[in-house]
């Protein structure tokens, strides 16, 4: 899927036009640029990039709400780079929950591709294909 | 347990098939023959479940001692598989069933879950960080060196997911739009739809999970605090009536083309290299996670 989602932007003009517009997301972690503890953080896949995005909860990277095949939310705080399929590392500090990440197949399947056990020392290396993360949970973020 | 749960289960552990919960779970039993090796059964999730929930719950009271009780009592109270989704399932490839189809569209119904914790204290920060530790040492030096290790061996593993749909025939996609447009589905983009053969480019409204409140908690940021959000309920997801009636059609298909047989058959094929590739790195780190897991046992149990 990693390349589907940046194609479908090009190709629905509008759908890109609205994920511009949209506001930002609700679930922005603290808001620094610290990961803290109960954060689930991801970094961003660049050479030398310091960009993150930090969450409290589970997300669907991949925004399906009136749109398929596009999405329109969560961007490396400060900037406008995607986090779907564009994050290289992990570092969870959920304190509870291990933390699954999703990718979806060239079927359309939401598959979990990687784990994070729950208060991590460190960011950790992930495939740069990330469409979505759950806490404690084997059911992607959407239900799908 | 019900009848028939109890019969799929004793099939599913006497023949080593996996039935899709869907075929246990109060549905007709899944049509689909599904005779799955289990290559990764070598993986040993059971195990890190009970060190995982053995070092949780002694740093949890390491810091109820220290006066956060706030951990203790939102984790977990039993242990669980961290690797689960390892186990090749005919359901997590579509629908198995026509009822399920017609009922779930292409969507699943999901589990709660725990509440969140986090911090605002960084004197509860450093004692997270000494009570986990300490809560480590009790199980073996090696603890966490060897756990972090074996979750980077089955994320290795897990990669073999990725490559399971460019192992099916390469055929697979045109019969399955030959079969969606004769039941009336037609897309905009044949050719798009033949490197992606995915239902939802059939312009079809997919529905959602159950809105709840306390997926989107944010905790108030109050210095020197300690945070607790509410658990997630367990959700219903609702698919829309056309979303329904494509899954049925899709599932329909999916047995004419033998879409999931081959899914499942790539995916343990896969597994099986995977295995073979990693058997080193298997070898070495699971008598370490065995050794940790009695020691959990122990600790639990002393």
């Amino acid at each position: 899927m990693s390349k589907l989602g940046r194609m479908v932007v090009l190709v629905l003009p509008l759908a890109a036009a609205m994920a511009v517009a949209a506001p930002a997301s609700a679930d922005d972690g603290d808001g620094t640029l610290n990961c803290v503890n109960g954060e689930i953080c991801f970094r961003e896949n660049a050479n030398n990039s310091n960009n993150v995005k930090h969450f409290w909860n589970g997300a669907n990277h991949w925004q399906q709400e009136n749109c398929q095949l596009c999405h329109i939310a969560y961007r490396f705080t400060g900037t406008n780079h995607y986090v779907m399929d564009n994050a290289n590392s992990v570092r969870n500090r959920d304190t509870i929950c291990t933390v699954t990440l999703w990718d979806v197949d060239r079927y359309g399947v939401w598959f979990n591709y990687a784990n994070f056990q729950w208060q991590s020392d460190s960011y950790l290396p992930v495939y740069n294909v990330n469409n979505g993360h759950s806490r404690c949970s084997f059911d992607p973020p959407n239900g799908l | 347990m019900g009848l028939w749960k109890m019969r799929c289960l004793a099939v599913g552990v006497a023949a080593g098939i996996v039935v899709g919960l869907g075929g246990c779970g109060g549905d007709k039993p899944a049509t689909i023959p599904v005779n799955a090796q289990q290559p990764f059964d070598i993986v040993l999730g059971d195990k890190v479940g009970l060190i995982d929930y053995a070092v949780q719950r002694m740093r949890d009271t390491c810091m109820q001692a220290a006066g956060y009780p706030q951990n203790l009592q939102a984790i977990p109270d039993r242990p669980s598989n961290p690797y689960q989704s390892l186990t090749i399932k005919a359901q997590d490839f579509g629908p198995v069933t026509e009822d399920e189809a017609r009922r779930l569209g292409f969507g699943h119904d999901t589990q709660g879950e725990p509440p969140r914790v986090v911090s605002f204290d960084p004197n509860y920060d450093l004692n997270l960080d000494r009570c986990k530790k300490s809560a480590e040492e009790k199980l073996g030096t090696d603890a966490r060196e060897t756990r972090q290790s074996y979750n980077g061996l089955v994320n290795d593993l897990l990669a073999y997911r990725r490559e399971v749909t460019d192992n099916v025939p390469a055929d697979l996609p045109e019969k399955t739009l030959r079969c969606m447009e004769s039941k009336g589905y037609t897309v905009a983009d044949r050719a798009e739809f033949l490197k992606k053969p995915q239902p939802q480019r059939f312009g079809v409204k997919f529905g959602v999970l159950d809105s709840v409140p306390e997926v989107t908690w944010t905790p108030p940021q109050v210095p020197g605090t300690v945070q607790v959000g509410p658990a997630i309920p367990a959700r219903k997801y609702r698919p829309t009536a056309e979303e329904s009636a494509l899954a049925v059609a899709w599932f329909r298909c999916g047995e004419e083309t033998g879409r999931i047989k081959h899914m499942v058959a790539a995916a343990s094929a896969l597994q099986l290299r995977y295995v073979e590739k990693y058997q080193d790195r298997l070898g070495e780190l699971n008598p370490k996670i065995e050794a940790l897991a009695r020691n959990a046992a122990a600790l639990a149990t002393g």
